[in-house]
């Protein structure tokens, strides 16, 4: 500012001043009086205070309660001071943000009179955070969940939930000057008071674990779809998008989905390679993949400047598919009917060729076709009729607008299309737009493709007869997860290995830590395990952990149809389900027509414990078994080592019975028992 | 309980103050400071030291003070400084000294140069700044065209009036001011004979713009980056970097020479390299010196990537320089997460009529985010701008070359009164804290829309911290390093740094 500005300014202002005022008005002496000095509070507690405010002199104005952390006034309260002598009462809200440590706030008492004169007082309250008993996860149809302490200060729930989540997480009231917390979203952050639902999303949907952390916010899950490295930006619940440069042969990799070995791969477009990714098929280009995760597949649009392409006067660009009796992942699943946002853009396989691959029964009906072909994205413009359109098919036809619509596509009199059987429809413009000419051939049939399953996402190798095997490092207590097998709930689940919640969906694997071999079989519908050492059979080692193995009648699994006998390649080992004790669970029942589940006959037991998976090492001799207290009255160890029903004894049929092994007094010195559940 | 009781009386403060701001104002008119003097470059002593500059320059390198919070750290504001993870060294940020930039700075007079070179270049008396560039042989901003050796033969090697007239005495004078500033070179062009129309052809080429370098002139213009290093050395001037050409896929300018990465490769693996090597230089060698997005030139993507591939190549070349005429900075990132061993450092960017570059209102943060903070956040060692000081008529330039460009700093006609544009703030904000040898360290905590900063720790166990803030409201953050905290605000489409 220059100074002629400032002369004037600086000159007039005390006589301003001086005039708004008279020249003997006191300045008065305001006096705090803090009556409730409260010492500690919690993070998100109103603190309440009352100050007896007075000044002899000259009347009040205000007082303000101000709450500093650190050096920084987070909150404030103004109360009108109208009488000098009295107590004023307030609340002052201590905010909770994320990360802010336990510490001394200051709360700042302000008193001031008509005057402008002020006192100030400060007060020490140490902060501390509420340590909530529980959370509550708010959905927003206002279901609701109980969240559990799961550590200092990390809270959580595992049910089943949609793969995207919004939900509110309140915190109950804690202490005399608590409030009830909610925590939203807001700017991507989980905030307390924001009024958005926080976005929590898993890779799929089903039993999943929502959790929070009430000190730092973190919050999860917030799974990430990308493809490439890019994110996919989200465009509902189930669908998400990302726009890519891609060139033909070029690799795809996926990020975040979940079982996306159970995806429809689009031929027109991809094809699956073995690492999980895809190969683009179709000419290089821009291009939008719009995942649909609910669908499980990827609907893709060419692009041209951004936006979907429309066919272009020279024949380069798209062309898109409306009607019924078709749809991509499947024409049942859906069909793609006469609405123009579900426009099929056919994947450009050479310049100016159009391709779109269709099976018999799947994709598309096998007794009808109606669709046609269209050069405006997604919309009704520049319709394919006859006069542009011919086909050369001997299957398919193009409506002349007298028996059939005009454009539309038709079966040939006297043509049906085969189940499973690979119909390629091309259009080609090279002769111009004009004269596109229609084909559609037939390749062959779709080849059967057993579904990968992968365990806790990693595949599994399958043989004849569906059943699928793996190796692999397991802890116990963990949680397995399998991926597109249906029906888990009538599966059975050896039960010293695996026990299955069906009302959570959760499968854990319940013996030691170590290397097993999990043997899905699909068509019998069982999963089994046995301990392995690297590629093979684990044996019992010298300190007692390992396994042992059961051969003999009388016992079988997963049921006496499968009984171990003598040989070597049906022992069966059993879970260390403690260290160095091992345990065979199962239901005493017939030898002929038993139920899964039903592994020991309830009329003879003659069976011997063996140190590996095959003659050698085994619980006999001076290595003998003996039998714990009370077991004697269903057992007997014979002089072999054999192990058999005490004499007269017939198990339960239907009853459970519990044989264990326990190895901890030495390999030597074990000891066997048998208890009823 | 403490008890901190104060009374005060605002109509008393504010009569008092406007006495004294009368008797201040009125003592003499003529001492009331004219717009255009620069503030004296001088640190507030204090816990904490800040400079601190604004878009409307309301602040302007102003230096003020903390200090350290006495209280408890609860600030939800609070951004951690976390000394143990630590990333790239600093070697320094900078300008360069063009030819037409020394011609200038030779047209001041001695005083005010001076005091020009003080204030930028003083680590204790001005704003530190410790990296230039200059150009071997000639730039688009000198005063004529030529190279060290423009008669054939590279024993007619010798350094140019420019160099021994103007460049070299202000780069002693630099040097005398602040002995720590690293000297990066850069060629815009071989020798004329040295180089050929084209690789297919080879046809001698007179062109001081295009061509390339002849491969049968590899070991001469080797020779000749030797010479021009040892003739700097002789001069008073170390040399600590080298490109083998600026802006290698640029054919025109008034000065250029094509030399796509497979040439580079092989010029510093059969030439350069050996040459150092053998004449014991130890100046670091700098692959590419373009932009982000390499024009552009699908064959030339990742341009520096592609030499570090050849091992006998990359073991000569300390890393890569960068420009940001074309690309985004991310490319920088890409490279690092490459070749993690590998430096990088940004040697050029101009602001110009084409951006509206003088207008500090909208380029004074952008810059900032762009330029330092950006390129340091991205892995980069340093960031030196093209020409530290032009004159009224945006030069000295050269024809072909550029013609609307501003100066970190211009000068107007009687070269006497200085307006600095938003580089010169940019890199004064980050040399004036942030050290030489510096490693740029972690930061958690507080974030917000608009809010760029970095954090470093220095040789001497010093923190420092630069921020920009391109919102329209003040930024209020804690600064904590784990024992120490204090409050502090970065304005409103300002910038502020920070060291204790």
């Amino acid at each position: 500012m220059k100074l002629k500005y400032i002369l004037p300014v600086a000159l007039a202002m005390p006589a301003l001043l001086w005039s708004c005022k008279d020249d003997d008005e006191p300045f008065g002496n305001p006096v705090i009086d803090y009556r409730d000095a409260t010492e500690t509070a919690h993070f998100g507690d109103s603190l309440a205070f009352t100050v007896n405010a007075a000044d002899a002199e000259v009347a009040l104005s205000t007082l303000k309660a101000q709450l500093y952390y650190g050096d920084e006034m987070v909150e404030e309260t103004v109360i009108r001071t109208k009488e000098s002598g009295k107590d004023y009462s307030g609340k002052i809200y201590l905010p909770y943000f994320a990360n802010v440590p336990d510490g001394t706030a200051t709360l700042k008492l302000v008193l001031q009179n008509i005057n402008f004169t002020i006192s100030e007082k400060e007060y020490p309250v140490k902060v501390t955070h509420p340590d909530f008993p529980y959370l509550t996860l708010r959905t927003e149809d206002g279901t609701e969940y109980r969240m559990n302490k799961t550590g200092l200060d990390t809270y959580a729930v595992s049910d089943r939930f949609p793969q995207k989540l919004k939900a509110f997480v309140i915190a109950p009231k804690v202490g005399e000057n608590g409030n009830e917390l909610v925590f939203g979203y807001e700017n991507s952050q989980v905030k307390i008071g924001a009024e958005s639902a926080i976005p929590f999303s898993s890779s799929r949907g089903g039993k999943f674990a929502i959790e929070l952390n009430t000190r730092t916010f973190a919050a999860s899950p917030f799974s990430v779809l990308k493809l490439n490295g890019q994110e996919l930006e989200s465009i509902d619940d189930n669908t998400a998008r990302v726009d890519l440069a891609l060139s033909n042969g070029q690799a795809i990799t996926p990020e975040g989905f979940s079982n996306f070995g159970d995806w429809w791969i689009d031929p027109d477009w991809f094809s699956r390679n073995d690492d999980g990714s895809l190969t683009f098929k179709a000419m290089g280009g821009n291009y939008r993949l719009i995942a649909d995760q609910k669908l499980q597949y990827f609907r893709v649009e060419t692009l041209l400047n951004g936006t979907p392409a429309s066919l272009q006067a020279d024949g380069t660009g798209a062309l898109w598919v409306i009607g019924a009796d078709f749809g991509k992942p499947g024409v049942g699943a859906n069909e793609t009917g006469w609405t123009t946002e579900k426009a099929v853009c056919m994947a450009p396989v050479a310049d100016k060729i159009y391709q779109m691959t269709l099976v018999g029964g799947k994709t598309v009906k096998t007794g009808s076709t109606n669709f046609k072909f269209y050069g405006d994205a997604m919309s009704w413009g520049n319709e394919f009729k006859h006069d542009r359109l011919t086909s050369n098919s001997d299957l398919i036809g193009v409506g002349d607008g007298d028996s059939h619509d005009d454009g539309n596509l038709y079966l040939l009199d006297g043509v049906t299309l085969k189940d499973n059987v690979i119909y390629v429809f091309r259009v080609d413009f090279t002769a111009g737009v004009d004269k596109g000419v229609l084909t559609v051939t037939e390749e062959g049939e779709q080849p059967f493709e057993e579904k990968p399953i992968y365990l806790n996402g990693v595949k599994m190798t399958t043989g004849d007869n569906a059943i699928y095997t793996i190796v692999t490092d397991l802890a116990q207590g963990s949680a397995i997860d399998f991926n597109s097998v249906d029906g888990l709930a009538d599966f059975y689940f050896d039960p010293d290995f695996l026990s299955y919640d069906a009302d959570n969906d959760v499968i854990t694997f319940l013996p030691m830590d170590g290397t097993y071999q999990i043997v899905l079989d699909k068509l019998g519908a069982t999963v089994t395990a046995q301990r392995f050492d690297g590629n093979s059979p684990a044996a019992l080692g010298a300190d007692g952990h390992g396994a042992i193995y059961m051969m003999g009648w009388g016992a079988g699994s997963p049921s006496l149809d499968s009984q171990f006998g003598w040989e070597t390649n049906q022992a069966y080992g059993l879970a260390e389900i403690s260290p160095k004790v091992y345990r065979f669970t199962a239901v005493a029942g017939p030898e002929k027509g038993s139920e899964i589940g039903q592994r020991i006959r309830a009329d003879y037991i003659s069976v011997k414990f063996f140190w590996q998976k095959g003659w050698g090492g085994e619980f006999s001799g001076d290595n003998a078994l003996t039998l714990a207290p009370g077991s004697d009255k269903l057992l007997k160890v014979n002089a072999d080592g054999n192990i058999e029903l005490a004499a007269g004894v017939t198990l339960e049929a239907g009853a459970t019975y519990e044989m264990t092994v326990d190895l901890t007094a030495g390999n030597s010195a074990g000891v066997i028992s048998m208890v009823k559940k | 309980m403490f008890d901190k009781y104060k009374t005060s009386n605002m109509l008393l403060g504010t009569l008092l103050c406007s006495l004294a701001l009368c008797s201040t104002a009125c003592d003499d008119n003529d001492k009331f400071p004219e717009e255009e003097t620069t503030p004296q470059p001088v640190w507030v002593d204090g816990d904490v030291r800040v400079l601190t500059t604004t878009n409307n320059r309301a602040k302007d390198l102003t230096p003020s003070a903390i200090s350290f919070s006495t209280k408890d750290n609860m600030s939800p504001r609070s951004i951690y400084l976390d000394p143990s993870t630590t990333y790239q060294e600093i070697d320094g940020f900078g300008a360069a000294i063009t030819g037409s930039t020394a011609y200038n700075l030779m047209k001041m007079t001695p005083e005010d140069r001076a005091k020009f070179l003080k204030e930028t270049f003083s680590t204790t008396e001005g704003y530190g700044m410790s990296y230039v560039r200059v150009s071997i042989g000639c730039s688009d901003f000198s005063l004529s065209e030529f190279t060290c050796c423009d008669t054939p033969g590279i024993e007619n090697f010798a350094l140019t009036s420019e160099d021994t007239q103007y460049v070299i005495p202000i780069l002693k004078e630099i040097l005398a001011i602040n002995p720590d500033v690293k000297v990066f070179g850069s060629p815009w062009t071989a020798p004329r004979w040295m180089k050929v129309n084209n690789l297919t052809e080879l046809k001698p080429t007179t062109s001081w713009t295009g061509g390339q370098l002849n491969p049968a002139y590899y070991q001469d213009y080797a020779e000749y980056f030797v010479k021009w290093i040892q003739a700097f050395k002789q001069n008073g001037v170390d040399i600590y970097a080298v490109t083998l050409q600026n802006e290698p896929l640029n054919r025109g300018n008034s000065a250029s020479m094509f030399m796509g990465w497979e040439e580079q490769r092989d010029f510093v693996k059969q030439a350069v390299g050996p040459k150092f090597a053998a004449a014991g230089i130890k100046t670091k060698i700098y692959a590419f010196d373009h932009n982000y997005n390499y024009d552009n030139m699908a064959d030339q993507k990742g341009y520096p990537t592609k030499i570090y591939a050849d091992p006998e190549a990359a073991r000569y070349l300390a890393g890569a320089a960068y420009h940001n005429y074309g690309g985004n900075r991310d490319e920088l990132n890409k490279v690092h997460a490459a070749y993690p061993d590998k430096e990088l450092v940004f040697t050029e960017s101009t602001a110009g009529d084409w951006n509206d570059g003088a207008n500090l209102s909208t380029h004074l943060v952008s810059d900032m985010e762009e330029i330092c903070l950006g390129t340091v956040n991205n892995w980069a060692r340093g960031a030196i701008i093209w020409n530290l000081m032009l004159d009224a008529n945006r030069g000295p330039n050269r024809p072909g070359g550029c013609i609307n460009g501003f100066g970190a700093v211009d000068i107007d006609a009687s070269y006497k009164n200085i307006q600095r544009n938003s580089f010169y703030y940019n890199m004064c904000h980050m040399s004036a804290v942030v050290k030489p040898g510096a490693r740029r360290i972690a930061t958690t905590g507080y974030t917000a829309n608009g809010l760029t900063y970095s954090a470093f720790r220095n040789p001497d166990g010093s923190y420092a911290f630069v921020a920009s803030n391109n919102g329209s409201e003040a930024q209020n953050i804690t600064l904590d390093d784990g024992n120490r905290h204090f409050s502090a605000t970065v304005p409103a489409k300002g910038i502020a740094s920070f060291i204790w």
